[in-house]
């Protein structure tokens, strides 16, 4: 059985479906790379997800257990314990400007005070993602792949269940992207299910284990990644 | 020498007057500003388009002319000269509503200025919306109004002398006084005042801004 699964998600803008009837599953530890041209609806199906937009219809099943459906209204309150199970990477990452690094990455915890250990946790994942030494630098000092690790600790930090990220190509130069490459490859470890919005057909390839490819908000294409490209 | 100590009381008794009318619009100002800017960002749409207009209109004249239309309106149309014995108050509840409107377009220009990016962060981290205004929000909008607020308060410090138009006696009509009688310095003295007070101001809206320099964006 599947891991975590999306079953039949649609969001409109105002008659103008960005996402129509999006399915598809994931075995854990699994990555997954939504791609398809600018416009297709990758960004919308990704902040559906993250309940960023609320889908029209659709639902979500995690570990067997079916933890979102869409309904006409949903208290804030239950959006947001929903939310917990995902982490999200922005594009331009959003870093919060007037704290360091560390505060950054415990912010949440800090305010939730779920796990009492979370400074530890956050000492750790600065020092997986290299960032040890800038753990007290207030983000404009940072550079764009520095910023970028900075807010995968801050998602990590809250041990979300499926972490998402959009174009984490997009703001660096090739060799950067090797890397942001290996480093997702290697957060299998820390997150069961991954998923990747890109249009960088090259790094779908080496970053992903299934493909989904959008077209007009439809799922065009879903298969392992070795069958896509073959 | 002892009539530079007389004027100079004189003056401090006047300018006493502009200080208290400064300190007390701002303190109704400043909150009345944030409840008025709230509304007119109000999803409630004849609520947002009120405030709007209320606005337009404080901003759209002069400042003068207020002062006039809220001390003799009450009394020549509804035959109720409520300020009669009470200019100060007429001039306060003026003050009050004109400044207000200008805080709130400034707290406006601050709370528009955060990117959405910054509250959708709060949300995919799981906050709630009182989290995410009091924890990322409300600092970055502190440092973008600031400036702009210091403005508007050095701005206030001068306006303090339109009140004279209905005869409160604030420091410059005490100076007009000895210059009817002959003494022009007294007037011109009166900008010292003014310029310690803008001067006081500055430094500590200075230190301030200077609080908030620490990070950028
Ligand atoms: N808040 C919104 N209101 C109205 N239309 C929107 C909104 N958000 C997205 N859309 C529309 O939905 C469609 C899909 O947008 P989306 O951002 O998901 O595309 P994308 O696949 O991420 O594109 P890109 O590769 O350029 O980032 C677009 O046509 C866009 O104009
Ligand atoms: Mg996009």
């Amino acid at each position: 059985m599947a891991y975590f699964e999306v079953r039949n998600i649609s969001k409109s803008f105002n008659e103008y479906k960005a996402v129509d009837d999006v399915s598809f599953m994931l075995e854990k530890g699994e990555i997954l790379s939504i791609i398809g041209p600018s416009g297709v609806g990758k960004t919308t199906l990704l902040r559906c997800l993250n309940l960023l937009e609320y889908p029209d219809k659709g639902e979500y099943i995690l570990n067997g257990e079916k933890i979102f459906e869409a309904t006409e209204e949903m208290p804030e309150n239950e959006i947001r314990s929903i939310r917990k199970h995902f982490g999200l990477v922005f594009q331009n990452f959003n870093l919060f400007p007037q704290y360091t690094v560390k505060e950054n990455v415990t912010l949440a915890a800090k305010l939730n005070n779920i796990d009492p250990d979370y400074r530890n946790k956050a000492d750790e994942l600065l020092k997986k993602l290299g960032l040890e030494d800038k753990a007290d630098a207030y983000p404009y000092t940072l550079s764009g792949g520095q910023q970028q690790r900075v807010a995968i600790a801050r998602a990590l930090e809250l041990n979300p269940e499926v972490i998402c990220f959009d174009e984490p190509t997009s703001a660096l130069d090739p060799e950067l992207a090797d890397n942001i490459c290996k480093l997702i490859r290697s957060l299998k470890k820390e997150v069961s299910a991954i998923i990747v919005v890109t249009h960088d057909m090259n790094f779908a390839k080496k970053v992903s284990d299934r493909i989904i490819c959008l077209k007009d908000g439809k799922v065009d294409r879903f298969d392992t990644v070795e069958n896509y490209f073959s | 020498m002892n009539r530079f100590f007389t004027v100079s009381y004189d003056l401090l008794l006047g300018f006493a007057t502009s200080i208290r009318l400064f300190i007390l619009t701002l303190l109704f100002a400043l909150p009345l500003g944030l409840i008025i800017c709230f509304g007119s960002m109000s999803k409630i749409k004849p609520l947002a388009c009120f405030c709007r207009i209320i606005i337009w209109i404080i901003r759209g004249t002069p400042l003068m002319l207020q002062i006039l239309v809220v001390f003799y309106v009450p009394g020549i149309l509804f035959n109720m000269p409520l300020f009669a014995n009470n200019r100060f108050l007429a001039a306060l509840i003026t003050f009050v509503i004109n400044y207000a409107c200008y805080f709130s377009e400034i707290y406006r220009g601050g709370i528009e200025s955060v990117p959405i990016g910054q509250y959708e962060a709060g949300k995919v981290l799981g906050l709630n919306n009182k989290e995410i205004f009091f924890n990322i929000i409300l600092m970055q909008v502190i440092k973008k109004i600031v400036p702009p607020l210091s403005n508007e308060v050095i701005t206030l410090v001068k306006d303090t002398s339109l009140v004279r138009v209905i005869s409160v006696v604030e420091i410059i009509k005490v100076a007009e006084k000895y210059t009817a009688k002959g003494l022009i310095w007294p007037l011109f003295y009166t900008g010292v005042y003014y310029l310690i007070l803008s001067g006081l101001l500055t430094v500590m809206f200075a230190y301030i801004e200077k609080c908030f320099a620490y990070y950028r964006g």
